[in-house]
């Protein structure tokens, strides 16, 4: 009876706490909004505005004008559109490039002026795709691009049975070499002919015409025109080859007289000596995979460092750590302070909302600055970055500008919120678009507009281009990043100075 | 010379009228007491005067100007005690501070020698390395004192300061008033204890958002009871008892007659409001001569009695 009274009370007393804490979050509707609304919000934008597609890549085509390189890509100019877009064609190979640094173009493609020569030379003719990416996971459009173009051109210019079938020419070609060898032998002798060596080699030789004539059947289907003519003609007397030998081999088996055998011995003979020199006029010296392969595609990453995985991250990870720590500890600042009667206490005194602000920027600034320069340190010295110099300049600014633009952010936010808590879950929200919307996961040409509008007010989408140019290639800031992250900057700063004005009065 | 003036003040929040009429004068030096209970506009009132807040009508003047318009000059001649703890329970007593004095411009030569004078001056100096968290609540308020005149202001406005706190420490607290008073400083206390009027030099009743009656807590007890209180016991019957009454309305009102009874013996008690009691006092007796006087005292009222009094509809003292 004690234990069941102990636990009804036990039950009504969990039952108190739990109605409680049901009654309070029933009563903070901004509260549940905000935990459930907003991660699923950025989801759902995040799945209607993601479309998983590697754009075309754009490229400038540098060639000869006039050349046996400038026909061979004109008439093969469709293929090298299915495989990009052709914003240029020009015989300089130092434009070409400059549209390459400036970034009109992906790609920069330099076709040799005479890749059939190079071919016939035994040489594979190759064609240099250069282009500029770091990322190893969506930075391969250029790469994959070239690399189908030149698959498509060797598809296009000689297909694999030309090379196998002429393998087989060949190899007929010296068959052919051994069996005219034993036929002036059986020439000498008419009685030999019936031999049974004889019957053998006609038999054998036999079946290495047939043989010959099948390959290139097959090669003259695929071989371009003057190959195929030249295929033809060997056709031609491979036909005739079987027909004087079929009379032969009637002969053998019916005892015909030596001298009319004689005769049509001498015509194979002829016949066969003719098809041994047109088949050895097949280039010996090149190989069959030159002919399966006659291009060869040399891909130029023109980028100063091309780094694992890991090291892509970094300067993302960086980018988002301070934007993160700024943007939270600022948007705690404003609104700590009306909560706790403490802005009451400052607007008696001599301090202006001005003084108030920029004293609160500056701590932030020095704190997430000293913080994240550590870690940033740490970043570059554990996962063996090679930056020096302009690199660690333009980090610094970097890492300077998105601090300020998060703090100015946070700002905005404090002077919005009325809680705390609510700061702090909006701030978490912001980390997780920064995640899929500041370029961090996924490169932001794969973000759809109007989602895309999203991606501009995030201070991170400035800093993880900025700090990826610092980090990975030593280079400077971009004026659109130093723009984009300025003006994030002013805007949140100027609607916070305001806001607070407003709150005043 | 007045350094706080209101005049007709009003203020709105929406429709919501939170304070009406209000006329108020604070002379320099001297301890203003503005008494009224929770939500009788005292906290508004002193965010007017404040500047927080402007005025929906009416004037009001703090060093003859508008604090709403007061620059970093005249801000820097303000100190302001808010009734909740507002400084960093995560910093230092002494860090606090030093974060208040650096608002107020003070130098770090000077800011050092102002921190310790100040936490002497509240008995803090000892405690001046310990988390504000962890110091006590009357060590707060005491701690919020010190913050509200480390800059040495002029006017000290004080919001509900002894609000939560024992009786110990709201004496104490109103002894460091009044030796702030002493060294020549106005001080503005809001209070919703009506009996520390009396460490007032001056007060307000405020009720309502109206000032029922503001002046010196005597002027005030004068107002409330129409002048001075004299409290005497008569014995013998009733009758007679009442025959006396009846001839002291002559020298002044007499009301709240009460008829008791002690051991089995009848007993009147009664109180008589007279202009002054000095001068009233020999009349008095000669009127009672022959009456069983069993006690008779002047009687100086409660400011609980006086508030309550003033803040009744009609001070008809004979009810």
């Amino acid at each position: 009876m004690k234990l069941a009274g102990a636990s009804t009370g036990s039950w009504l007393r969990i039952r108190a706490v739990a109605s409680k804490e049901l009654g309070m979050l029933v009563r903070q509707p901004r509260l549940i909004l905000l935990l459930l609304v907003g991660p699923v919000l950025i989801m759902v934008i995040f799945a209607l505005s993601f479309h998983f597609q590697i754009s075309t890549p754009s490229v400038a085509v540098v060639v000869k004008p006039h050349s046996q390189g400038a026909k061979l890509f004109e008439r093969f100019r469709g293929r090298f559109r299915s495989q990009a877009k052709i914003q240029a064609v020009t015989g300089s190979e130092a434009s070409a490039e400059n549209l390459l640094q400036s970034g009109r173009v992906d790609g920069v493609v330099l076709i040799p002026p005479d890749p059939l020569s190079e071919i016939k030379n035994g040489h594979r003719a190759t064609i240099t795709v250069r282009y500029r990416s770091i990322n190893p996971l969506y930075g391969t459009a250029v790469p994959n691009g070239a690399d189908g173009l030149v698959r498509e051109l060797n598809q296009a210019i000689v297909k694999k049975l030309i090379a196998r079938e002429l393998k087989a020419v060949r190899s007929e070609h010296q068959t052919l070499e051994k069996l005219n060898g034993r036929l002036d032998q059986i020439k000498g002798t008419a009685g030999a002919l019936s031999s049974p060596q004889a019957r053998q080699t006609t038999a054998t030789l036999d079946n290495n015409l047939s043989s010959l004539e099948n390959s290139l059947n097959a090669v003259q289907k695929y071989a371009p025109d003057g190959l195929g003519n030249r295929i033809s003609g060997i056709l031609g007397r491979v036909k005739k080859a079987r027909k004087l030998l079929d009379d032969i081999r009637s002969a053998q088996n019916s005892g015909v007289k030596g001298i009319e055998k004689q005769a049509g011995v001498l015509k194979l003979d002829n016949e066969l000596q003719a098809l041994q020199k047109e088949t050895g006029a097949i280039p010996k010296n090149v190989s069959a995979s030159l002919l399966v392969n006659p291009f060869r595609l040399n891909l130029e990453n023109l980028v100063r460092f091309q780094p694992t995985v890991v090291q892509f991250y970094a300067p993302g990870v960086l980018s988002l750590l301070i934007q993160h720590m700024a943007l939270s500890l600022a948007s705690l600042a404003i609104v700590r302070e009306y909560l706790s009667g403490a802005q009451e206490f400052f607007e008696v005194s001599p301090l202006g909302n001005g003084e108030l602000l920029v004293g609160k920027f500056l701590a932030y600034l020095i704190a997430t600055l000293a913080a994240n320069a550590a870690v940033a340190a740490a970043l570059i010295w554990y996962l063996h970055i090679p930056i020096n110099g302009v690199g660690l300049e333009s980090l610094a600014v970097a890492m300077v500008l998105v601090s300020v633009a998060s703090i100015g952010l946070g700002l905005l936010l404090s002077t919005l919120v009325r809680r705390e808590l609510q700061a702090v879950q909006i701030s978490m929200l912001i980390l997780i678009a920064s995640v899929f919307f500041a370029g961090f996961l996924f490169p932001l040409y794969l973000t759809k507009e109007p989602a895309r509008g999203l991606s501009y007010i995030l201070p991170s989408t400035y800093g993880i281009q900025a700090m990826q140019d610092a980090m990975l290639q030593n280079g400077w800031l971009s004026s659109g990043n130093f723009l984009g992250l300025a003006l994030i900057t002013v805007v949140s700063l100027g609607l916070t100075r305001l806001l607070i004005g407003r709150k005043r009065a | 010379m007045a350094v706080i003036e209101t005049r007709n003040l009003a203020r709105r929040f929406g429709r919501n009228k939170v304070l009406t009429d209000v006329n108020l004068s604070v002379e320099k030096g001297e301890i203003f007491g503005l008494i009224g209970p929770s939500g009788s506009g005292k906290s508004t009132l002193i965010r007017i005067l404040t500047g927080h807040f402007e005025p929906s009508e009416g004037e009001v003047r703090v060093f003859d100007q508008s604090p709403a318009k007061f620059g970093p000059a005249e801000r820097r001649r303000l100190g302001f005690m808010p009734q909740g703890f507002i400084l960093y329970p995560q910093l230092s007593v002494r860090r606090n501070l030093s974060f208040v004095a650096g608002l107020y411009g003070l130098g770090l030569f000077k800011r050092r020698r102002r921190i310790r004078e100040v936490l002497q001056y509240v008995e803090l100096w000892d405690a001046r390395w310990r988390k504000a968290a962890k110091i006590s609540g009357g060590m707060q308020k005491r701690l919020q004192l010190a913050a509200a005149m480390v800059h040495e202001p002029d006017i000290l406005f004080i919001d509900e300061p002894t609000a939560n706190l024992d009786p110990i420490l709201r004496h104490k607290l109103w002894d460091q008033f009044e030796h702030l008073r002493d060294e020549g400083r106005t001080l503005f206390v809001t209070t919703q204890y009506v009996d520390e009027a009396e460490r007032c030099d001056r007060v307000g009743l405020l009720s309502g958002g109206t000032i029922l009656a503001s002046g010196t807590p005597d002027e005030l007890r004068r107002k409330a009871f129409g002048g001075e209180l004299i409290q005497f016991t008569l014995g013998g019957n009733v009758g007679d008892a009442g025959s006396f009454l009846a001839a002291l309305e002559s020298v002044g009102h007499v009301y709240e007659v009460r008829r008791d009874a002690q051991n089995g013996k009848p007993l009147t008690r009664a109180r008589l409001v007279v202009e002054d009691a000095d001068t009233a006092l020999p009349e008095i007796f000669e009127i009672l001569e022959g009456a069983e006087v069993l006690s008779a005292d002047v009687h100086t009222p409660s400011f609980e009695e006086v508030f309550i009094r003033l803040e009744e509809p009609d001070q008809d003292s004979g009810s």
